[in-house]
């Protein structure tokens, strides 16, 4: 995988959902200045990222709430800046997408969505304070189909009162409505203090580490044998179907990350912008951009995080770019990663090394002997 | 030169928190001894880690002068004492300083078990006992309970007691004209060689080793070539002073008279406490009586969490040792652990603030291991052996007798606690001595008990027992023989030395099952499974297991916000390196010490 991508961050949501630490702002107000300041800082700094640029991506907060012709004029400027775009992604919330936005945003020049589905129960969902029910899930995954090239959607794995069953339904839903792509993720509750309260109070409702791992093992096995290969540590996909935009993260590709708190990569340094609305708009109406922290690694430590991004793709890195990461570690965690391997959380094969499932799961156990 | 009929020599004596720090500092200001600006609480209290506990470890000693009422300024001489059971023998040596002891009972709770402590030891020094009944100011004061009890409980007159609130200062001036009236004056003759006791000794990085002393006859000053009679050590005193409390240089000590004597030396073990210090051309006829040893009753080891740092560990502990001898260590190796120390202690709260002094003063992360006492064991082959580690207590095969240190616990309280502490006292081996009512609802206990009972948490029990009201102390009396196995502790099959523990053989069963359930609580899930058991031998008793880790991953690491993941990545790092890897499993601090939470 060669090239650059961009990603676009859309802060605005109809609500913030229990579980979310993302930056976001409830609402659309504000929208107009915030994609005109958008289209400075993209015009401004578009020129930074190397050609080519294959991919573009808006993330949010909810893209699918706010005006897709604003999404549209930003492609635009991406493709002005010398992109051959071949994957162009939106996030999604099943609850917005009625048929005036699906086309408004494959009019916009979107060709995959990514739609927060995460349960197709409603109990579920209305622990989760999502907007939409089941029925509302499967409609907009019935009407985007044919709209978008490549669907992907979200699973939650955790939610509270999930049972085996009730994840195999939303896992099948998912599948039968056509979806090349999932994103299962853990849910945590840690930083979620209604989920935490809710947790004080009916503990049952919670499954412990031991089923929770269960039930990943059986999403895997379910999402496998339909023919979705789990190419990275939480995504699953149709041969083809790979986010290209995300494999760029795990493989250190540069990306450029426009909008309020987005976090850009050149290949060696990491910049992220203000995470303040206020500071975002005013500073870049003055000089097109509002850079907040900028690090870069010392080299040991970057060779090290090379390997610990590398290792949450499916394949691996290889043999002798782990060695040398390692290497560069302390002798303590060079121990520790040894019995990493012991453990069967890493394999060596043909070369490569890579998670076993078993290491997916434990991945932070290897990963934090990499930091 | 102050004449010593107008010296006084004096202790302030006291159960912790009666208040004698408050006492000693509202002194410090009645005599001027500091100005407003200066006076900060607990003036004598100089280690902060004294000042958070609130507890006085290390004794010092303060020159005030005082106008008394009858138009004669007086120099009173303040030696402050420890008021902490493990500390009982740094008071007696201030009280072989002094002519008399004020004795702080508060008002509120009556006589306990370190006013008694206290009381019998200053009584045992011929000295003067000025009682002194504190906290009046308080709404549950009872003035008359506690005159009654230190008539009754310790058998001296109170009918003078002064009534005081140090917190407020009432009665405090009262209290110092009868220290004057009271306690005799000092008695000596300046003209004979010198005769001065060693009570107190530190090191410092610039001046060495200063020695705090109290003149009993002669007099000593810069030039005064002196002799220490028990170590021989010879040296010319450099700078002779008082602290007032700051530190003050004076011409000369003569009879009477408490201060500091600078000489250079640079060794603080050639400067033993209680030896007594002479000319050396023309030296006293005898030395003072001196003091008995110190002996650790108390043992643990201390090892680096971090293998490396052996070096600065034991580096710490040299300095620490330099201000004090009573805290000992040799080196030892532990298979599982590897190097680290085996230290000695007078007591449990001795080990705490050594440790943690460790810890917050020279930067290390430590494993202690659970405290033993020190055992006497006779081999089938005749040897007599003193172990102060269970790893080195022979097989059960060699062994023909082992004995264990007992002491006689003195517990006063509230007559209500009584089933409670009998019962403790009881499953604890007990054997009662004595059961005496002291006044109203008041009883004073006498206990015998194996002080491998009483040294893990003994004192926390009796306290929760008897909601914080009763009292503890005790002495040594003699070894006896017990019935005891070592406990040894296995992860994943293998014993690890530093948790082997010895337990009388009826408690073993109960106290490995114990242990292993807490063990299992105190450590975290791993990428193996942990199986804690507890054997005798070969025998296992008990056994628990940590399952293994099934998950340790993160959510969605979102729009390439790689910093935010690194940050929680590192937390977890830092987590692992906190912990001691044995082998395959990481074993967090406190497992070391479970032995202490379990009953």
């Amino acid at each position: 995988m060669t090239g650059s991508g961009v990603y676009v961050h859309v802060p605005f949501c109809a609500r913030r959902c229990s579980y979310c630490s993302f930056v976001t702002a409830v609402g659309r107000q504000g929208e107009e200045a915030y994609f005109d300041a958008l289209e400075l800082e993209a015009e401004a700094r578009l020129g930074e990222l190397p050609l080519p640029i294959d991919t573009a991506y808006f993330g949010g907060g909810t893209p699918s709430y706010v005006d897709p012709a604003r999404l549209g004029r930003l492609i635009l400027l991406v493709r002005g800046a010398g992109a051959r775009l071949v994957e162009v992604t939106a996030e999604g919330n099943p609850d917005d997408l009625d048929v005036t936005t699906l086309d408004g945003l494959s009019a916009a020049g979107v060709n995959r969505l990514s739609l927060g589905i995460q349960s197709l129960e409603d109990a579920e969902l209305a622990l989760l304070d999502r907007r939409h029910d089941s029925a509302g899930a499967l409609v907009a995954l019935r009407r985007a189909a044919p709209r978008f090239e490549r669907i992907s959607a979200d699973l939650m794995i955790g939610i509270p009162g999930q049972t085996r069953e009730s994840l195999r339904r939303s896992v099948e839903g998912i599948l039968e409505s056509g979806a090349g792509h999932v994103s299962a993720y853990l849910l945590e509750i840690e930083k979620a203090p209604g989920l935490l309260a809710l947790r004080e109070e009916s503990p049952g409702l919670f499954a412990d580490d031991e089923e929770v791992a269960e039930r990943w093992e059986e999403v895997n096995e379910a999402l496998e044998s339909a023919g979705l290969a789990r190419y990275e540590l939480s995504n699953w996909a149709r041969p083809g179907q790979e986010s290209r935009h995300n494999l760029k993260y795990w493989e250190g590709e540069p990306v450029l990350g426009l909008g309020l708190a987005a976090h850009s990569f050149d290949g060696e340094t990491r910049r992220a912008n203000t995470a303040s609305m206020e500071e975002y708009l005013r500073r870049v109406g003055e000089r097109g951009r509002a850079e907040a922290t900028r690090s870069r690694l010392p080299a040991e430590e970057a060779i090290r995080e090379r390997a610990l991004l590398g290792l949450r793709v499916a394949s691996g890195i290889s043999e002798e770019e782990y060695d040398r990461a390692c290497s560069t570690a302390g002798a303590d965690e060079r121990e520790r990663l040894g019995r990493c391997e012991e453990a069967a959380l890493l394999e060596r094969r043909e070369g490569r090394i890579r998670l076993t499932r078993r290491g997916v799961l434990l991945s932070n156990e290897v990963f934090s002997l990499l930091v | 030169m102050p004449q010593p009929d107008h010296i006084r020599n004096f202790s302030i004596i006291a159960h912790i928190d009666h208040g004698k720090t408050t006492l000693s500092d509202r002194i410090l200001e009645i005599t001027g001894a500091l100005t407003a600006r200066e006076m900060t609480e607990q003036v004598l209290d100089d280690n902060p880690i004294e000042k958070e506990r609130g507890i006085t470890i290390k004794a010092r000693s303060v020159n005030l002068g005082y106008k008394a009422e009858n138009g004669e300024t007086y120099l009173l001489n303040l030696i402050d004492t420890p008021g902490h059971v493990d500390f009982t023998y740094e008071v007696s040596r201030s009280l072989a300083a002094c002519e008399g002891a004020v004795l702080v009972v508060d008002a509120t709770q009556g006589v306990e078990a370190q006013t008694l402590a206290n009381a019998y030891l200053a009584i045992h020094n011929d000295l003067t006992i000025v009682p002194c009944i504190n906290k009046v100011d308080l709404p549950s004061a009872v003035p008359e309970m506690a005159r009654e009890q230190i008539e009754e409980v310790i058998g001296i007159p109170a009918r003078h007691a002064v009534l005081t609130s140090a917190k407020v200062g009432t009665g405090v001036k009262e209290l110092l004209e009868q220290i004057v009236h009271d306690i005799p004056a000092p008695t000596g003759d300046p003209a004979a060689p010198l005769k001065a006791l060693l009570f107190d000794s530190w090191f410092d990085m610039y001046r060495g080793v200063t020695c705090l002393v109290r003149v009993k006859d002669g007099t000593v000053k810069p030039g005064t070539k002196f002799r220490l009679m028990g170590s021989g050590l010879v040296a010319e005193v450099q700078e002779v002073g008082i602290f007032n409390p700051h530190q003050v240089v004076v011409p000369q000590l003569s009879v009477g008279e408490v201060g500091y004597v600078i000489s250079g030396i640079k060794e603080l073990g050639a400067t033993k406490i209680g030896d007594t210090m002479t000319e050396a051309d023309r030296p006293c006829a005898e030395a003072l009586p001196g003091f008995q040893d110190v002996k650790p009753m108390v043992f643990a080891s201390i090892f680096p969490t971090e293998t490396d740092a052996y070096e600065d560990l034991r580096d710490a502990m040299e300095k620490l040792r330099l201000n004090d001898a009573s805290f000992t260590f040799e080196p030892e190796s532990s298979t599982a652990l590897g190097f680290g120390f085996r230290c000695g202690y007078l007591g449990l709260l001795h080990l705490e603030i050594v440790q943690e002094r460790l810890e917050r003063e020279f930067n290390l992360s430590l494993i202690t291991t659970a405290p033993s006492v020190p055992y006497r064991v006779r081999t089938t082959r005749g040897e007599e052996l003193e172990i102060s580690n269970p790893v080195k207590l022979p097989d059960p095969q060699l062994i023909d007798e082992i004995r264990e240190p007992y002491i006689l616990a003195t517990i006063i309280t509230k007559d209500e606690f009584l089933g409670g502490l009998l019962a403790l006292a009881e499953e604890r081996r007990g054997t009662q001595v004595s059961l005496e009512y002291a006044g109203t609802q008041r009883a004073v206990l006498k206990y015998e008990l194996p002080l491998n009972e009483v040294i893990l948490d003994f004192y926390d029990k009796l306290k929760s027992i008897s909601r914080g009201y009763a009292s503890f102390d005790y002495q040594l009396i003699d070894y006896r023989p017990g019935d005891l196995v070592k406990l040894d502790v296995l992860i994943n099959g293998d014993p690890l030395d530093a948790l082997a523990f010895i337990v009388h053989r009826a408690k073993a069963a109960s106290k490995g099952r114990s242990l292993v359930e807490k063990m299992k609580e105190m450590i975290p899930q791993q990428m193996f499974e942990v199986i804690i058991q507890a054997a005798i031998g070969s025998k296992i008793l008990a056994r628990s297991t940590v399952k293994a880790l099934r998950k340790n991953v993160l959510a969605k690491c979102y729009g390439g916000d790689i910093t935010r993941k690194r940050k929680l990545l590192e937390k977890q790092k830092e987590g692992k390196k906190r912990m001691k890897k044995v082998g395959r499993v990481d074993l967090p601090q406190e497992a070391f010490l479970a032995v202490l939470k379990v009953d």
